[in-house]
């Protein structure tokens, strides 16, 4: 049979049992669409986690064990320039980079105008100390120490993810301005090293100075600022603090594949890897993960359900046109042929639900964040799209949806083939 | 001499049985033996569920589930497969219904095409309106068949059947539906037909049919018997 007069057949049969195509393809748009759907979102969910957890996939952050095996052993394990030098020389270590936190309190007092508001607050400032390279081009401003004699402030950087919990959080809590980072580069505001709201904290002659906000940078820590790391060794030898061991070293493994051979030989070393961000980025995406599954399962099993569907409105067909198959044998149709045109009919059924079910879902996810926009809060990281589409999703929706309309068509097609022409015509 | 157009040998063929009948089903031929010479109009005549119409369809392969020996245009039916069988109906025979059997969803034109949609007849397009010329309806060429009567229907079915020009034409009860007059047109474009050595077996009831024929059979009792009473001099009653 050509194909092009299977086309044509298929076409008139298909306007002459419009009902049947109907009630046929919904089934097949409502689990198409809702497939898509559910893909997409789980797209744009893992999409927005990582925005807020970056997956770590080269980076390893080596610290020392909460309960130092060798340390009970009388062994005095620590993390200095040797330390470092021992990990940058792990194989499939790139480059170790040494980090150290402020060994002593430190808060801000601010009081005046911020961004045109009128302040009055004070913060424990967490600070740490990193080796000026890692941040790379994310300091807009020169990210070095500038010296126990010098008046200038501190330079900093913090974290993107900080900003943007101020901007949705603490922001209009306290009904402060919304700030961007082109803002805040240069902004520089007061702190007391030494100094704690905790009395009993507090250093003995703790030390005026200022902080200047430099830039920002995913590297930076989380929960306060990132200063050069001659800054944080010097500021804590001016109280008298441990300057020589670091409080933790940042691996960057040449490739992610190497990561988990470099975190093995660490511990062979004695030292511990700090996989918290790392974890918590894992088990977020993998929570997505199995969510969508989930959804995904729920749609293909709709599809099914829509394949059923189609296999039921096709048996009908069938009996209702047996002498159509009967003329069609008559002049000149093989089985094949039969066979064929019912199965071609269920691709143009899948094809049209498919259509209609990859616009709904459109349709679906644009009024979904249409809702989420006006409705929900501003919350910090939130998405300007909850949904994802890409085009192999829309590939595999169309795939889909006539894979289970051939599917659902199957049987009922061979039963159309196998029906005696004499029988139909005779009927 | 060439080979008979159709040829039959000792066929015979039972209704399949009931599922709550025991034993086989009732046997609807017994023994058939027929020759068509090429070129030749044979009529067939029989009371209603003599099985005229199940040996029409053993004629166009559409009914395989025989015993006994049925040779079409020199082909043993038995010997084809579902796709030999497909073959010969589509470009060597041409059926007509008694009920038309026209696609509704399908044009005049359309449904006069339909045997191109499963092999390649050559110029198909122009047969087609010529074979529409020649029953007279190339001016409804576009016409559903909800629109047409039921004398332009089974014309626009003969002109299906014409389509390839087939050497062998079968039809059942082709002027069942029409009244005298749309009958006896049909019955002169069978006539051309058949002036133009195509081969023609039709299973009637109608005695003005039968006069068309250059030779008429009676089945009964699942045989084929030339009939005792000829119809061709006894046009006012036909064999029932």
């Amino acid at each position: 049979m050509k194909p092009s007069q299977l086309l044509r057949l298929t076409r008139r049969n298909l306007g002459r049992n419009l009902k049947t195509l109907l009630v046929s393809a919904f089934g097949v748009a409502l689990g198409v669409g809702a497939l898509t759907f559910f893909l997409a979102l789980g797209a744009g969910l893992s999409a927005a986690v990582t925005t807020v957890f970056p997956p770590v996939t080269r980076e390893i952050e080596v610290v020392l064990p909460q309960v130092a095996v060798g340390a009970l052993l009388g062994g005095d394990r620590k993390l200095d320039d040797d330390a470092v030098a021992q990990l940058s020389r792990i194989p499939g270590v790139e480059r170790a980079w040494p980090k150290m936190a402020l060994r002593f309190p430190a808060i801000t007092r601010y009081n005046g105008s911020f961004f045109g508001k009128e302040l009055h607050m004070g913060l424990e400032v967490i600070g740490v100390g990193i080796p000026p390279e890692l941040i790379g081009g994310d300091a807009k401003f020169p990210f070095a120490d500038p010296g126990a004699d010098s008046k200038k402030p501190i330079p900093v950087v913090i974290n993107r993810r900080f900003l943007e919990i101020y901007n949705k959080v603490f922001a209009p809590q306290r009904g402060l301005p919304k700030l961007t980072e082109s803002m805040l580069i240069g902004f520089t505001f007061p702190v007391d090293l030494g100094r704690s709201w905790v009395a009993a904290r507090t250093m003995p002659n703790p030390v005026e100075s200022s902080l200047q906000l430099v830039g920002f940078s995913d590297l930076a820590t989380l929960a306060g600022v990132t200063m050069p790391l001659a800054a944080a060794k010097r500021l804590n030898q001016t109280f008298g603090l441990d300057s020589d061991t670091y409080s933790s070293v940042l691996l960057s493994a040449r490739s992610s594949g190497g990561v988990s051979q470099i975190a093995e030989k660490v511990k062979e070393l004695g030292y511990d890897i700090d996989e918290s961000e790392r974890s918590r980025a894992l088990q977020i995406g993998a929570a997505v993960r199995m969510v969508t599954l989930a959804l995904a399962l729920l749609a293909a099993l709709i599809s099914l359900l829509s394949s059923v569907n189609i296999a039921q409105s096709f048996f009908a067909s069938v009996r209702e046109r047996r002498r159509e198959i009967g003329i069609l044998r008559a002049v000149g149709a093989t089985r094949g042929d039969v066979q064929r045109l019912f199965l071609a009919e269920a691709a143009a059924t899948g094809i049209s639900g498919g259509a209609v079910g990859l616009l709904l879902a459109r349709i679906s996810a644009a009024a979904l964040d249409q809702l989420a926009r006006t409705q929900l809060p501003d919350f910090p990281f939130k998405p300007s799209s909850f949904f994802a589409f890409a085009p192999w999703m829309f590939a595999a929706g169309a795939a889909v949806a006539i894979l289970a309309s051939i599917l659902g068509a199957w049987l009922p097609a061979r039963q159309a083939a196998a029906l005696d022409p004499a029988r139909a015509l005779a009927e | 001499m060439s080979d008979p157009a159709l040829e039959l040998r000792a066929v015979h063929k039972r209704y399949p049985a009931r599922p709550n009948e025991p034993g086989p089903g009732a046997e609807l031929l017994r023994g058939v033996e027929l020759s068509v010479r090429r070129g030749e109009f044979v009529a067939i005549e029989g009371q209603s569920g003599s099985g005229k119409s199940t040996l029409l369809h053993l004629l166009g392969g559409l009914d395989a589930d025989y015993t006994g020996e049925v040779r079409v245009l020199g082909q043993e039916l038995r010997t084809l497969d579902d796709a030999a069988r497909s073959a010969l109906r589509n470009r060597s025979i041409g059926f007509v219904f008694q009920s038309f059997n026209l696609l509704p969803q399908l044009s005049a034109l359309e449904n006069v095409l339909l045997p191109e949609a499963f092999s390649a007849i050559p110029d198909a397009q122009r047969r087609a309106m010529a074979a529409l010329e020649e029953v007279g309806l190339a001016g409804k060429s576009a016409a559903r068949p909800g629109e047409l009567s039921g004398g332009e229907r089974q014309r626009i079915a003969l002109a299906r059947a014409l389509l390839a020009e087939p050497p062998l034409v079968l039809a059942d009860e082709p002027t069942g539906n029409l009244d005298a007059g749309t009958g006896q047109g049909v019955i002169e474009l069978f006539q051309r037909l058949h002036a133009r050595g195509t081969t023609l077996v039709i299973v009637t009831h109608e005695v003005r049919v039968s006069r068309a024929a250059s030779r008429v059979l009676l089945l009964r009792e699942g045989k084929l018997e030339t009939p005792s009473i000829d119809p061709l001099q006894t046009p006012s009653e036909g064999i029932r």
